[in-house]
């Protein structure tokens, strides 16, 4: 698929489908305010282009998220894009993708 | 109709069973379809044939579910399913027809000629995924030369279906 947005936030998702891993363009995922107790592997690690990723109002913590294979990929991209974007968006909320640095700071 | 790119009914109190699924399925070259704050509660099968279609908002609805083969829409960039009642996401989404090097299927190949040819090539594979969105509710038979398939086949494939003789 060519699929680089999508929001599925605000729904009852109880899981991500792994086979989101496979969409290699997909840049924005919205899945705010669901059921979610984690995010698949197969995403962190397939989906090489994600660099927006909002979870938060889930079950999901941090911990799970930083014990995901890929995840550290994915935050090394995300931090990528955000130096070379430089605006004020840096060092964004949790809503705006997952900032570790920050989330620590909190 | 045949040449309608966009249509956009957000913001009204269309129902699933208001919405002419199938008709849908048949535009050729529509790319964008905004069905926003509606009531509708199901999707029909028929909308995976859409298969132009880039843009798909279906944001503020009713949905419990989604048509299993929603990733056969090879082309769709922009999926809104905010604020709906799903408790799952079809496992075809982003991936069913993915092993296209960055075509969408129907690219491959164009004209009823390159069909036949291609046809020849699956016949025997279980176009599971394919099938399905056949729209069996619906009965229709369409041409496929509009809307051929992909040059390769879906990694996706179940070894036996024998509707598959209708192709």
């Amino acid at each position: 698929m060519a699929l680089r947005s999508l929001d599925v936030s605000h729904n009852k998702l109880a899981a991500l489908p792994t086979s989101l891993g496979r969409a290699t363009r997909l840049h924005t995922l919205s899945a705010a305010s669901n059921r979610l107790r984690g995010v698949p592997r197969e995403l962190l690690e397939g989906a090489t282009a994600l660099v927006a990723l909002t979870l938060s109002d889930n079950g999901v913590t941090m911990q799970q998220l930083l014990e995901v294979p890929g995840f550290e990929a994915y935050q090394a991209r995300r931090k990528g894009r955000l130096d070379k974007i430089v605006d004020a968006k840096l060092g964004a909320d949790f809503d705006e993708g997952i900032d570790y640095e920050r989330f620590h700071r909190h | 109709m045949q040449g309608l790119h966009k249509l956009r009914c957000s913001h009204n109190a269309l129902s699933g069973a208001g919405v002419p699924w199938t008709t849908l399925g048949l535009l050729p070259a529509l790319e964008q379809l905004l069905l926003d704050h509606n009531t509708i509660a199901a999707v029909g099968p028929c909308i995976c044939q859409a298969t132009a279609l880039r843009v798909l908002d279906l944001s503020h609805n009713a949905l419990t579910e989604l048509p299993p083969d929603l990733g056969a829409l090879a082309r769709l960039e922009s999926l809104d399913l905010s604020r709906n009642q799903l408790s799952a996401l079809p496992d075809s989404l982003g991936a069913v027809f993915d092993g296209l090097g960055g075509k969408g299927w129907g690219e491959g190949l164009v004209g009823s000629e390159g069909l036949e040819v291609e046809v020849r090539r699956i016949r025997g594979w279980v176009w599971r995924d394919f099938i399905k969105t056949r729209c069996e509710e619906c009965q229709t038979t369409r041409s496929f030369a509009t809307h051929p398939l992909s040059a390769r086949p879906p990694t996706r494939l179940t070894p036996t279906l024998p509707t598959l003789a209708t192709l």
